[in-house]
This record gives structure tokens, C-alpha cells and sequence, in this order.
């Protein structure tokens, strides 16, 4: 593909954002430039908007108004609504790996000093009932909702959708990438690699993942990376915990798997396919892994070796 | 309201094509001169009896007034007027072509305007006018078929296109020199930094 010249430019705008960094790349002709700037921008509040709506970490969102009322029937607004009807497809595509309504375990487990049962029993539901515009949550008593699992990447794809007009862009929400690539255009990726990032120097890339657009369509891609060595905190007894939370114990997950990264048609799915494959383990995640909408993924397990799905060497740079 | 009046009767003409008597014409025996100019007298007055219309009927009072037709009799003043009024319209047409004359010129060179492979918003140069010549693509959908006379694109067809890396090694694909890497995006865990 070197006979085309290079006439797009690309633009990005980032922003503290989500508990990390949103950034949003769009790629455009010269001539174009000014008005992918104002989009990026544009993007990022529209992000930040729906974020702020989705966050238990602020009590007038709408989750947290969800979470804190008492009746079983909640009325929820659209942006919560949406979020809730993908939350509820990644439970049921992951038999329930990827649980929601694990919030109080995963407290319990933060504010922990030791390993000690969830204070809440499985087995609890909860149902969206209602149109898009109209939505209900119906749900145990004492249900809470937790979006952390499933929120970032579906935002990633909702921002990306909006810029779908722009021959490539890219929404980072915080590692969770919802790209998009028309014919010709190609994104490079970087996956970061955890055990180098203590050390305070920017590390080299445990892999760098190559997209590109298709050869006559636009490819739309979603890239995310899960894991237990970023978030996770040290016992009384010093062993390390972490907040991925196995429904099966409604513990921290006891796993092998430090990483996981994903290439799925879509950064929600990437999202809750790598979530899954660091709370099964190896053992289980390859088996899953494959009967997955996964592209490519590559695991980084707690022994220093990296582990792959066959055929990702058509996806590294 | 109008009414339609009769005219005077017109006096009597000489007949123009006749020949003028000499003064000194023989008159054939027992025939006076005064005798020709008695008779000459009572049939110009019998001429002009019978050229005055008759006295109109009084009409009714609900009724529209009886139509003379003394126009019929009446010998057109102005004959050619019609001839003149023709001549008159031509003259204004002839006119009116000359100051609102069409741009033929903006018609000349339509060539281009169905090649489908003419360049988006290309300019044709034609003296005195600009032609724009623009090219409509139309997505088939499957199971469509293209309108006659479009040219059909293969969707595979090579389009001009651009290549966009990032921070890619040398040789890998072409980067301007003067332009900086663009940014990469990292996938990583998300969460609290270390």
C-alpha cells in the first residue's frame, strides 16, 4: 500500500475521563482537519455526559439513583437503560461470568482485609422490562448494579458510531478501543505490558496489534485488555487481591491469567470477552475464547508466558 | 353605454377610370345636355336614397338595439392597417431577439456531463460561460441493477486512497518526513495506576 500518498492528518483529543483517560483519534483529509477537531471535542463531552450518568461513584448519577431506591420497579432513563440491556447481553453470552450485580462482593473484596464470604447470596436477578424510551428495572430487593464490567466499552462503541463518518477513528475509553478503519486507513495498537509499568518509564509494548479496513468496506473493530495486576491491593496476610469478582465464590476470581487482551467486532464485546477469560483462568479461557466472537487474543498469564488464540500473527504488527 | 349610430351617407364619386368628355361631344338627336344632367341628378340622388339605411325599429326597452349593418357598406378607411399591425409585431419580435438573445454557447459542450469517469466537480472551460460538470455515484444494492447509459464501478475498484500508520518502522509504509508520528492509541488495564 505504498503507492497511495499520505494526505490524511489525524487529530486527537484527550481528557481525564472514567477513573483514567478518554481519547478520541479521527483521521481526516487537510482540508477537513478543523471540523474533526471540533467532532473530537464534541465526542469527548458527549462521553463524559453519558459517563457521568452510568458512574456509581457519583450520587446523582443515574445509576446511583437506580441503586439507591427502595422499590423493585425502578423507571430508568435511556442512557441507563441502553447500558442495562447490554449488561444483561453480556451476562447471558458469558453464562453469567460477566456479572452486574456483583457490587457488593466487589466492595466487600476492596474494603477487605482478608478473604471472607460476600455478604450478599447468588442467585439474585434482575430484568429490564419496558421499550428503550420507556424502561423499567425490575429486580430483587436489595439489588445493586454495578457497570464497571460493561460500561466502558460500550461507550467506546456509542462515541464511535457518532464519527462513523470520518474514514478512521479511534475512541479510547481508558484501554477499552472501539475503532474504526475505511479501506486503506490502518491503526496500530499498543498492548501494555503490566509488569514493566511499575518501573515509572514508558515500557515497551508487550505486542503491537495492526488494524486495518477492509478492502472495500469500513472495518469496525473493538480492542480491550483485562487484568489483575493494575487494580488490586494487598491482604492483611499479604497476598494480592483484585476486583475481578467471580460469581461462582462472589470472591476475587483465583486465576492465572495477569492479562488478557481481545480483537472483537466491537470494544463491548472485546470487553466482556477479556474479562472473562482473566475470571476463568487459562485452562477454561482458551475453550471459551474460541467459541467466542474473538478475533484474536493474547493472554499474559502469571508464569511470564504469553499465550495466544491461533492465527494472531495476522494481527500484530 | 355606447350605441351604434349610423355615419352620413358619403357623397357620390366620379368614376375614376372613366375617360373625360370633351366639352364638344356630338349628342345624339332629340338628347339635350340638360336632359343628361336631369337624369345624371336623379340617379345620384337615387344612389344615395339607397345607401342610407333605413330608419332603425325602436327597440324594446328590455332589449338590446337592433344591429345595422351599415359597416358592411361603409368602405374601409384605413386598408391597410392590418398590413401595418403585422408589420409592426415582426418588427418586435425581430427586436426582442436581439436583446434577449439565449446563451448558446452554455449548451455547445455537453459532452462531458454523461462521462461517468469525469472528475467530481471538474470545470469545463467554454468561452464566455462555465460549465459544471458533476458526477452522481449511486450504491447498487444487491439485487439492483444500474439505470442505462450509467457506467458501472466494481466496488473492489481501486479508488485513491490514503494509508495512515503510526509510529510504523522505517519501510514498512511510506511517511512524509516533514509530518509528525501520529498518535497510538495503548490498550491496558483500566484502573488505579500503580
Amino acid at each position: 500500500m505504498n503507492e497511495h500518498a499520505i494526505d490524511y492528518q489525524t487529530v486527537a483529543h484527550s481528557t481525564p475521563s472514567m477513573g483514567g483517560t478518554l481519547s478520541v483519534f479521527i483521521t481526516a483529509e487537510p482540508e477537513r482537519i478543523v471540523q474533526a477537531q471540533i467532532d473530537a471535542r464534541r465526542t469527548v463531552q458527549r462521553v463524559e455526559t453519558w459517563a457521568a450518568r452510568l458512574t456509581r461513584f457519583n450520587d446523582a448519577s443515574h445509576l446511583s439513583y437506580l441503586n439507591s431506591a427502595a422499590e423493585s420497579r425502578v423507571s430508568v432513563r435511556p442512557t441507563l437503560a441502553a447500558a442495562l440491556h447490554w449488561a444483561k447481553t453480556a451476562q447471558q453470552r458469558t453464562d453469567g461470568v460477566v456479572d452486574s450485580t456483583l457490587l457488593d462482593a466487589r466492595l466487600a473484596a476492596e474494603s477487605a482485609t482478608a478473604l471472607e464470604p460476600s455478604p450478599t447470596p447468588n442467585g439474585w436477578t434482575w430484568q429490564l422490562l419496558g421499550t428503550a424510551r420507556d424502561s423499567i428495572v425490575e429486580r430483587d430487593p436489595g439489588v445493586r448494579i454495578d457497570l464497571d464490567g460493561t460500561a466502558k466499552g460500550w461507550i467506546a462503541d456509542r462515541a464511535a458510531d457518532l464519527l462513523a463518518h470520518w474514514p478512521g477513528v479511534v475512541v479510547d475509553a481508558d484501554g477499552d478501543i472501539a475503532l474504526r478503519a475505511d479501506r486503506g486507513v490502518e491503526w496500530l495498537v499498543d498492548i501494555a505490558d503490566p509488569r514493566l509499568a511499575a518501573e515509572g518509564v514508558e515500557p515497551p509494548p508487550l505486542a503491537t496489534l495492526k488494524l486495518r479496513g477492509g478492502t472495500s468496506w469500513t472495518a469496525s473493530y473493538g480492542v480491550a485488555t483485562s487484568g489483575t495486576s493494575v487494580h488490586h491491593w494487598q491482604l492483611a496476610d499479604g497476598r494480592l487481591t483484585h476486583h475481578l469478582i467471580d460469581r461462582r465464590t462472589r470472591q476475587p476470581a483465583q486465576t492465572d491469567v495477569v492479562q488478557a487482551t481481545v480483537i472483537a467486532p466491537s470494544a463491548r464485546e472485546a470487553e466482556m470477552i477479556a474479562k472473562s477469560a482473566v475470571i476463568l483462568g487459562s485452562h477454561e479461557a482458551l475453550g471459551f475464547l474460541a467459541r467466542s466472537a474473538a478475533l484474536a487474543a493474547i493472554l499474559l498469564l502469571e508464569d511470564n508466558s504469553v499465550v495466544s488464540l491461533p492465527g494472531v500473527e495476522a494481527w500484530l504488527a | 353605454m355606447p350605441v351604434n349610430r349610423p355615419l352620413p351617407p358619403l357623397p357620390p364619386r366620379p368614376a375614376r377610370n372613366m375617360p373625360a368628355q370633351p366639352a364638344d361631344m356630338q349628342l345624339p338627336d332629340g338628347v339635350s345636355r340638360d336632359m343628361i344632367m336631369a337624369l345624371a341628378r336623379e340617379v345620384a340622388a337615387e344612389m344615395a336614397r339607397s345607401a342610407q339605411p333605413a330608419p332603425a325599429a325602436r327597440p324594446p326597452s328590455d332589449a338590446r338595439p337592433a344591429r345595422t349593418d351599415s359597416r358592411q357598406s361603409k368602405p374601409d378607411a384605413r386598408p391597410m392597417r392590418f398590413v401595418y399591425g403585422a408589420g409592426a409585431v415582426a418588427a418586435m419580435s425581430v427586436m426582442a431577439v436581439g436583446l434577449v438573445q439565449p446563451d448558446f454557447a452554455a449548451t455547445a459542450d455537453q459532452s462531458g456531463a454523461s462521462d461517468p469517469t469525469a472528475e467530481p466537480n471538474a470545470v469545463a472551460q467554454v468561452p464566455a460561460t462555465t460549465v459544471q460538470h458533476v458526477t452522481q455515484y449511486i450504491q447498487l444494492k444487491p439485487g439492483e441493477t444500474a439505470p442505462p447509459g450509467a457506467k458501472v464501478i466494481a466496488a473492489n475498484a481501486p479508488t485513491p486512497r490514503i494509508v495512515v500508520t503510526h509510529n510504523a518502522p522505517s519501510g514498512q509504509a511510506a511517511q512524509p518526513a516533514a509530518r509528525p508520528a501520529a498518535p497510538k492509541p495503548v490498550t491496558r488495564q483500566s484502573g488505579k495506576r500503580p
